[in-house]
């Protein structure tokens, strides 16, 4: 058999090298002492609005339109109304719908990463599905990228076609957003945009 | 006396800073980061779900290509088995971006290239769907191309361990770093044979040899091996050095990359991890550490069988095994996959773009060690129809027109979401070197046109309003002035845009961009997502601007998306080592074109394949895949284009020559051709573009001009074509500029009034 075979070493036989040789260094190794180099990860989202921003070609609708005077500047940003649930609209089926609810899951439970992976995992499946932008839209919102919530509602609207209710949803964000921005004429606007889905 | 001391005290201190320089280079290495850990990139994962088009084999492709190994039934993760018309497959854990995805296993049913139903089997409920893990397509390695997995102490089976401390060490777990007695031994059995037989090193001692030396057989090395492997001893605990020991050590080559650790090479020569590994199989890997190469159970299994026999006689006298599993494993086959070049950069083109994508983010070592997950959006299925295609669309190619060094590039994404699906840098895919796709910057011909004729959307033209396709001189700045032709020196008198654009026609654009103004037309492409500093020359017009295929396809994308820029993206997020989020490449949008302009422009680049300069597309893809694109060629038929998209995917491909010779080939000659092969094979969806609200249709007859709600009677020759509502034709005169018209006057005024009344 050629692997080796070797009886049990006796310890004693090195122990007493291993020791002298440990006495003799500690005063060296202690000034030598490693200096770890910590590197931890940062993370960094990349941020959405990298692109440059030129005003959106279509945002607000150009012509001038009435504005009923108790919608006149609101200046509190609570004051918008509550942006009702998604899980009214009747969402997607298959896949699409299971990650649409887990997205709207961990976005309620204040995981945006989370959310927005499982949004994009869902537009990977569907990616012409109004609802999932309109979503993403609403994560953007959180993460506190207003531009961003804006610009995704329109995409939003963009795929929505005779979607009404999604239209609806999309400029009441989007007059959400205005408001965080302080853009309270656009917010009137995309107001009325809103109303007008009835 | 005083020199005594001395001579005495030299040579102390000199060893004692000798071991300690050793101490220090031993604990420089083993703390903190231990190995180079090579970033790993990953194709996106595969999401099967019900109605997904996907046939057997072309799921079996995939499988494969994400080291899945068939088996007679799947029981083990990271298996399948495949019966009429069912597929049984059993999933590996995975560590996704959004987090961790268990085994299980999935029965999964098809019918006619279809997936129609998933099932687990643990519970035989229906689910929703699946992901596969992904695919390993690369890792950026330092320059010694080391690749290993790294495993903690609890994570080595207890087999392993034993067998290998059977085989290699005995007394591991009581000597101190070195067994005198072993090296006793061995010293007598080598002298006896005259050769070396018989190796006495300890673990840690081999352990030190392949850590911290070089590999020459001197006196000075066996001295500090022996110093070395008792510091290591001393300052670590066993397990840390069994641990270490199980990662490190070399087991085979794998063309360029260097397979190290017992993990890696569990999956490289068995497709399966450690852990469910037989005793046969382990005693094979133990057994290849004398020799990796010299045992490589695939180039020479006979040899590595009768080594497997030799270490499972070895584990049945140290009662690693008993007799029974003894007897089984010694007439177990060696059950070594076939290699899959899985891991090692099979998509070169891509990974390029990859790393050229991290390097504005990371330094080279930290790709290079830090043992970062980069998840990409490569689909491995289109990036191999990609560089199929494109191979042997180029030697038809050669062979029909006569022409030789042909070369290509293609691009292709999602039409949504920017996602880069599959980039082919040169017609010969794994030839990695000048990547065309991302560096081939060339003249894009008709390319250019939609950004006129978007440009032209936006002030106030129609798709039917009329423009002269007749001869013109555009004066130049001191130069004599341009007179561009058409393709095929024909000239027109009036013509609607739409088919101007379909029919590329070079005459009525040029007469459309210098009414819009060059300038224009110039932002236009910067706002359609191309960067870059353009001259506002006439010819610019035509194309005279030099872009990379990655750029067309950048350009393009904002067409498809619906007039949305997205920048497009090569990679979705990067994890850390130990599954941390660093990074995440997210969706982002911007509106740069209104929904309206861009779904007349596409309409009109749907017609431009119905009936226009594309229609030769119709031999690969039926008409009702409504596919919108344009062809594009370079002066002297130097550069051959083609740029489009369906409901799902958008393709950009250039054919020309490296050394810009004329090819003898227009747009749709060359690259249309290699673009409708392509995406035939892709299961293409059809483009239904969404149609804004503001939208009407009418009929038109190009002939005439008329327009009409309804069709015209006995008239065969008629278009539907849609108007934003408000700005039907009719109230449009023909762009009638000339060289006595300088641009901005004549019906630019008229112009001017129409687009202040529609805005």
């Amino acid at each position: 058999m050629s692997v080796l075979r070797i009886n049990r070493g006796r310890k004693g036989s090195c122990r007493w090298l291993r020791l002298a040789v440990l006495l003799a260094l500690i005063p060296f190794l202690a000034s030598c002492a490693p200096k770890k180099k910590v590197n931890l990860p940062v993370y960094r989202e990349e941020p959405p609005g990298q692109v440059q921003t030129a005003p959106p070609a279509s945002t607000p609708p150009s012509q001038p339109q009435m504005q009923p005077p108790e919608r006149q500047p609101a200046t509190v940003p609570e004051a918008a109304p509550e942006l009702p649930s998604p899980a009214r609209i009747s969402p997607p089926p298959g896949q699409v719908g299971t990650l649409l609810a887990r997205a709207t899951k961990a976005m309620q439970t204040g995981q945006l990463d989370k959310a927005e992976m499982h949004l994009e995992r869902a537009l990977r499946l569907s990616p012409r599905e109004a609802q999932l932008w309109h979503t993403m839209a609403r994560v953007r919102f959180e993460q506190g990228n207003y531009a961003q919530a804006v610009q995704l509602c329109l995409k939003s609207n963009s795929l929505a076609g005779k979607n009404g209710a999604v239209v609806r949803r999309n400029w009441l964000l989007m007059e959400k957003a205005y408001l965080k921005t302080g853009e309270e004429k656009k917010a009137a606007q995309a107001r009325q945009k809103a109303a007008g889905q009835f | 006396m005083k020199w005594g001391v001395f001579a005495f005290l030299l040579p102390l201190v000199s060893l004692i800073l000798y071991v300690g320089y050793l101490d220090h280079v031993i604990r420089k290495n083993f703390e903190g980061k231990r190995w180079s850990l090579p970033a790993v990139v990953y194709a996106r994962p595969l999401e099967l779900y019900p109605g997904l088009t996907l046939s057997i084999p072309e799921l079996e492709e995939e499988l494969q290509l994400a080291a899945y190994r068939r088996d007679r039934q799947a029981v083990d993760p990271g298996g399948y088995d495949r019966q009429e018309g069912v597929v049984h497959l059993v999933t590996r854990e995975f560590h996704f971006p959004d987090g961790l995805e268990q085994s299980a296993k999935y029965t999964l049913s098809f019918a006619d290239n279809t997936l129609v139903d998933i099932s687990r089997n643990d519970n035989g409920k229906a689910v929703d769907g699946v992901r596969l893990d992904p695919a390993r397509i690369g890792s950026f390695h330092p320059k010694q191309h080391e690749d290993r997995i790294i495993l903690s102490r609890a994570e080595l089976p207890e087999l392993l361990v034993r067998t290998l401390l059977a085989v290699e060490d005995q007394n591991f777990y009581s000597h101190s770093g070195v067994d005198p007695r072993a090296i006793l031994r061995a010293l007598l059995a080598n002298t006896r044979a005259g050769e070396t037989v018989q190796g006495g090193s300890t673990l840690t001692q081999q352990l030190v040899k392949n850590f911290f030396l070089s590999n020459q057989r001197t006196i000075r090395r066996k001295f500090n091996e022996a110093i070395m492997a008792l510091l290591l001893e001393a300052r670590y605990g066993k397990d840390e050095i069994l641990t270490a020991y199980a990662n490190e050590i070399f087991l085979g080559q794998d063309g360029g990359r260097a397979v190290h650790g017992f993990r890696l090479a569990s999956l490289f020569y068995f497709r399966r991890e450690l852990k469910d590994l037989s005793p046969a199989q382990i005693a094979t890997l133990v057994g290849m550490i004398r020799g990796p190469s010299h045992y490589n159970p695939r180039k020479n299994p006979k040899r590595c069988l009768e080594r497997r026999q030799v270490v499972l006689k070895v584990m049945r006298a140290h009662k690693v095994i008993d007799e029974r599993t003894y007897i089984a494993a010694k007439a177990a086959p060696l059950g070594t996959q076939t290699v899959t070049g899985n891991g090692f950069n099979r998509f070169p083109a891509f990974l390029d773009l990859v790393r050229r994508q991290l390097n504005q983010d990371y330094r080279e070592e930290d790709l290079t060690s830090d043992g970062m997950k980069i998840f990409t959006t490569l689909d491995p299925r289109v990036q191999k129809v990609v560089d199929r295609q494109l191979e042997e669309t180029i030697a038809e190619l050669e062979r029909t027109t006569g022409k030789q060094g042909l070369n290509g590039a293609v691009v292709v994404t999602r039409r949504e979401g920017g996602e880069i699906l599959a980039v082919a840098g040169g017609r010969i895919s794994l030839q990695s070197g000048f990547n065309r796709a991302l560096d081939a910057r060339r003249p894009i011909g008709s390319l250019i046109k939609p950004a006129v004729y978007l440009t032209a959307l936006t002030k106030g033209y129609t798709l039917a309003t009329p423009v002269e396709d007749t001869p013109l001189a555009v004066p130049t700045a001191g130069g004599k002035p341009w007179s561009p032709a058409n393709f095929d020196r024909s000239t027109h008198d009036r013509v609607p845009m739409y088919l101007a654009l379909a029919n590329s026609l070079n005459l009525a654009t040029v007469r459309i961009g210098m009414d819009v103004g060059v300038k224009r037309v110039v932002q236009t492409l910067k706002d359609l997502g191309v960067s870059g500093d353009f001259p506002a020359y006439p010819s610019f017009l035509l194309g005279a601007v030099s872009l990379t295929p990655l750029e067309v396809a950048q350009m393009y994308q904002t067409l498809a998306s619906g007039g949305f820029y997205l920048p497009q993206r090569a990679i979705s997020s990067v994890l850390t080592a130990d599954n941390s989020l660093v990074k995440r490449f997210g969706i982002s949008v911007e509106q740069r074109f209104t929904p309206e302009q861009v779904y007349l422009l596409n309409t009109a680049l749907q017609h431009v394949v119905r009936t226009g300069t594309g229609k030769a597309l119709s031999r690969h893809l039926a008409a009702s895949f409504k596919v919108a694109g344009k062809t594009g060629t370079s002066d002297d038929l130097r550069d051959s284009w083609f740029a489009g998209f369906t409901g799902d995917q958008l393709a950009v491909v250039w054919i020309g020559k490296d050394d810009n010779n004329p090819i003898g080939l227009s747009g749709a000659g060359g690259a249309l051709v290699v673009w409708g092969e392509i995406i035939q094979a892709l299961h293409p969806q059809p483009l239904d573009l969404v149609e804004p609200e503001d939208i009407q249709w009418q009929w038109l007859r190009p002939d005439t001009f008329e327009i009409s709600p309804s069709p015209f009677f006995f008239t065969s020759d008629q278009v539907k074509l849609p108007f934003v509502a408000g700005t039907l034709p009719g109230k449009i005169n023909s762009a009638a500029y000339g060289p006595e018209d300088p641009p901005g006057r004549g019906i630019g005024k008229v112009m001017d009034k129409i687009i202040d009344w529609f805005q």
